[in-house]
């Protein structure tokens, strides 16, 4: 019962993933994702993505 | 480095500031007027150029203020073209099975460094940057390279925080599937 309240699919978790860049999630939302992400290894990768390019773009004036 | 030496060299900046204002700004017009104020800007303060830091990054910092000048200017046409772009609806039905699962597996990108080490990854950085509808361009870059929080880009474009975030998210999408496909997709052997 708490575990079907907790999962999210890939598609919101990748919502949480991009707005965790922009604010600070809320515990639940914090959980929910944590908890996606141990089990996903295919939106584990696109959060490296996701920081890539935040890396990236601060780098185009170098 | 002496004054005149200094001089030269921030005149030697205007390409890559040029450049980088486009794409944050979106409109030449514009892009030309930012960087233009920062020249001057630079070169009437250049005795103030402490050397502590690089010149390149002491007139980015400039550009950065003047982009922002520029916005201001501009708020009601900014203002406008982020309100129809935030009412757009893209929901990239194409990526997630029904149950909103992803369709296919990313790829792995490898160590970062190597593809910033590689001047080629800015060019399709850049073009994907370009492809991106310039609304949602100008949130993106105000919140990656500008690095400004979202309720002074709320400010800024006259959108809600909410939409401010949908925008953002879209962005991120498009230039993950973008760099995907032109920089990491495996390339076709030669025939």
């Amino acid at each position: 019962m708490i575990g079907r309240w907790l999962k999210i699919t890939c598609r919101q978790a990748q919502v949480l993933m991009s707005e965790r860049q922009d604010r600070a999630l809320g515990r639940l939302e914090h959980l929910r994702l944590r908890l996606h992400l141990t089990a996903c290894d295919w939106c584990s990768r696109i959060a490296r993505h996701f920081r890539f390019l935040s890396e990236a773009v601060r780098r185009l004036d170098r | 480095m002496d004054t005149r030496n200094l001089q030269q060299t921030v005149g030697e900046l205007r390409p890559t500031l040029l450049r980088i204002a486009r794409l944050q700004l979106r409109n030449d017009t514009w892009a030309e007027d930012a960087v233009s104020e920062t020249l001057i800007s630079a070169l009437e303060g250049v005795d103030r150029f402490s050397g502590q830091s690089q010149l390149k990054t002491w007139v980015v910092g400039i550009l950065k203020h003047k982009i922002i000048d520029q916005f201001r200017r501009a708020a009601k046409e900014i203002s406008i073209d982020a309100a129809t772009e935030a009412a757009q609806v893209e929901s990239f039905d194409e990526l997630y099975t029904a149950d909103g699962h992803r369709v296919d597996q990313p790829r792995e990108w490898g160590d970062p460094e190597s593809a910033y080490s590689r001047v080629q990854f800015f060019d399709v950085l850049q073009l994907c940057l370009d492809e991106l509808p310039p609304a949602l361009a100008r949130v993106f870059m105000m919140r990656e390279w500008l690095e400004l929080e979202t309720a002074q880009i709320c400010k800024e474009l006259g959108v809600t925080a909410t939409n401010s975030f949908v925008m953002l998210h879209r962005a991120r999408i498009r230039l993950r599937e973008c760099l995907e496909l032109r920089w990491f997709a495996p390339k076709a052997p030669a025939s």
